[in-house]
């Protein structure tokens, strides 16, 4: 913790500050902008962060992940559309308070439970990240194979559809990152005789592939929606200290669970803002204002959703375990900028994970002042057509993916996965789990292997060690779960 | 009612069958190459497991996925009969947007690929077609395509050339 606090002294830098300060107000308004999402602009980024510093990357990435997801209270609290999945269940009580004429007083309330969800949850980032890590060097290869295989049905199985799709997107992830060389033996595998194969498909690529030019196809196929959204002038944005005191408890609470929520590998905001909304709503003593645009409701979303973000950072910096989408992103740009993720990470490069841990922070405080003076500027950003912002993204995307390997071979890549990300999209197959499989393949590979050779061979450890047994009968479980409760239900 | 559902599925996955049954015939034809394609891989001589056991592995997780899809597709095409895709007018309009988009996005890097065309100049030319694609040709929005396409075509090769130091492709009848 103490080390969390002085790294936080080491990012009050004029560089340093310009990253963050970039990185929010660029997740903000790409946040705020619906059918553009975080994870695209993270992608989009990536490449360009190949010539920067790799403590500068991550502090500007972490920035934009932080802005991304609170960005989507704008429109969802104004025009009724979630910029961010995660800001779906705003939408619930933000624009009844909208109608009413608390625009600014209900994008203030959003505010406040981003900032405090943030802020509670860093407090876990801070203290739990290292124990974690120095437990995670405790872990054999079997645990580690069993953890990626959890990420691997976690993010299944609360992916929106189908739970078999979740599963088909998440093995496929694993088959694209099997050509190349074999990471253990080196042995070249399905390169097709391809020069550019062998070494596999890229991670940049392949991420601006599925999170961009999916995004870009599928823009010009929509079109730009008409512009039948509430009308709303924001007026003054603003909460109280009394707002504070009255919703401490739904803060706190909130916060919690976006933040245990956002440890779980492969899950993210949306789910942790549903959580907190339904556990509030519970919880209340006005259940049924919820969904009329009731207070509690729009804290407990926002809350939630944000929490989730340091939540999810805990895995990744502690283990190597990515804890949502955009955290397969960050850790990708640990692997671009050749650092290795994992419990060794506090170790080998303590700067870096500090630098995480501290614009995870920062970032926050910056949103807080961005949003409280920007709110009305940025809303009128977000209302800016799509079309005209497609082009922009596109050219960024092949010129950014080149410039990384100075390779055409890769702008084929990411465009062949482009058009992968368009085919999930028409056949309702979530990304999530594709690019879970596709990052951690190597990882879950290296480990079993690794696992095997020490073992000599014997898969027993597999089901006799006490933490990778219970990992895996959870992992079995959540597969099982849905069947057993739709018999539960037919019994009944 | 009988659900051709499965448990876990939110309620419109399965709005797509003609989609799912097509994702699953060319999922169980990668999942069975990929299966042949590994059974060719050498042992590893000093461990175990070798470098096929990961891709046989996930192939055969991915096959029977891919199969179980392919059941549950055709079983929601035999009770809901063929539901042929909603082609109306519009749907036709926003398709072959797309399509000319992607065919465009092609070009543009095939043009940079096979060295006729360099960066800035292939950028120019694609960024006005696509801006056109996406906004028409009112004054307003050809303004905005042209500025957008001369900045950004330019702008990029000086970032990326003169700042980044990075070589983007040169071409032989376009610069």
């Amino acid at each position: 913790m103490i080390e969390s606090l002085a790294a936080v002294g080491d990012l009050v830098t004029p560089i340093m500050l310009f990253w963050l300060f970039l990185g929010v107000v660029l997740g903000i308004v790409v946040g705020a902008i619906p059918g553009l999402t975080g994870a695209m602009l993270i992608a989009l980024t990536l490449p360009m962060t190949y010539y920067m510093a790799s403590n500068e990357a991550l502090v500007l990435l972490v920035a934009m992940y932080v802005g991304a997801i609170t960005g989507g209270l704008i429109t969802a609290t104004l025009f009724a559309i979630p910029g961010t999945a995660s800001s779906i269940v705003t939408t619930f009580d933000g624009p009844p308070m909208v109608a009413r004429g608390l625009a600014g007083r209900a994008l203030g309330l959003g505010i406040m439970g981003s900032f405090f969800g943030g802020f509670i949850s860093w407090l876990f980032l801070a203290s739990l990240s290292r124990p974690m890590a120095e437990l995670a060097l405790h872990f054999s290869p079997f645990d580690y194979f069993a953890i990626v295989m959890l990420a691997l049905v976690l993010m299944a199985a609360v992916s929106k559809g189908s739970m078999l799709k979740g599963l088909l997107s998440g093995f496929l992830g694993i088959l694209v990152a099997m050509p190349g060389l074999d990471p253990s033996s080196a042995t070249v595998r399905f390169d097709f005789g391809i020069d550019g194969m062998l070494a596999g498909f890229g991670t940049l690529p392949v991420l601006v592939g599925i999170f961009a030019i999916a995004i870009v196809f599928r823009g010009v196929y929509e079109g730009d929606a008409s512009a039948d959204a509430l009308q709303a002038t924001v007026g003054r944005v603003v909460f109280s200290l009394k707002d504070v005191w009255r919703q401490g408890v739904n803060l706190i609470r909130s916060s919690v669970i976006g933040t245990w929520v956002g440890i779980l590998p492969g899950v993210g905001g949306s789910v942790a803002s549903i959580l907190s909304y339904t556990i509030a709503k519970n919880a209340s003593r006005t259940p049924e204002k919820f969904g009329t645009g009731h207070e509690e409701g729009i804290v407990a979303s926002e809350a939630g959703n944000n929490a989730s973000i340091c939540g999810a950072l805990i895995p990744l910096v502690a283990m190597g375990i990515p804890g949502s989408v955009i955290d397969v992103m960050l850790l990708g740009a640990l692997m671009v900028h050749n650092l290795q993720p994992g419990p060794l990470l506090f170790r080998t490069n303590p700067d870096t994970v500090n630098a995480i841990i501290a614009a995870a922070l920062l970032g926050h405080v910056i949103m807080l002042g961005v949003m409280l003076a920007a709110t009305g500027w940025i809303a009128r950003i977000a209302r800016v057509p799509r079309s005209y912002l497609l082009p922009i993204i596109l050219i960024f995307c092949v010129v950014g993916t080149f410039a990384a390997n100075n390779r055409m071979f890769d702008v084929w890549v990411m465009l062949g996965f482009g058009l992968v990300g368009l085919l999930f999209v028409q056949c309702r197959v979530p990304p999530g789990p594709f690019v879970i499989g596709f990052i951690l393949a190597p990882i879950a590979e290296t480990n079993l292997r690794s696992g095997l050779m020490a073992s000599g061979g014997s898969y027993w450890p597999l089901v006799t060690e006490p933490l990778t047994v219970s990992i895996l009968i959870a992992s079995v479980g959540l597969l099982l779960w849905p069947f057993l409760r739709r018999r539960g239900g037919m019994g009944a | 009612m009988a659900s051709s559902s499965t448990p876990g599925d939110t309620p419109d996955a399965n709005a797509t069958p003609i989609a799912d049954l097509i994702l699953a015939i060319g999922s169980i034809a990668l999942g069975a190459t990929i299966l042949w394609l590994s059974a060719d891989l050498p042992d590893a001589p000093y461990e175990p497991a070798g470098p096929a056991l990961i891709p046989q592995i996930a192939a055969i997780v991915f096959l029977g996925l891919a199969v179980a899809l392919l059941v549950k597709s055709l079983r929601a095409l035999v009770r809901g009969g063929m539901i042929p895709p909603r082609w109306d007018g519009q749907a036709r309009l926003r398709g072959a947007r797309a399509l000319a988009g992607m065919a465009l996005t092609v070009a543009y890097i095939a043009a940079m690929s096979s060295g006729l065309a360099g960066f800035v100049g292939a950028s120019l030319v694609f960024l006005l077609a696509f801006g056109m694609l996406l906004l028409g040709t009112r004054p307003r929005a050809l303004l905005f395509v042209l500025v957008m396409a001369a900045a950004l075509a330019f702008g990029n090769d000086y970032l990326f050339t003169r700042v980044f130091v990075v070589d983007l492709p040169r071409g032989a009848w376009l610069p």
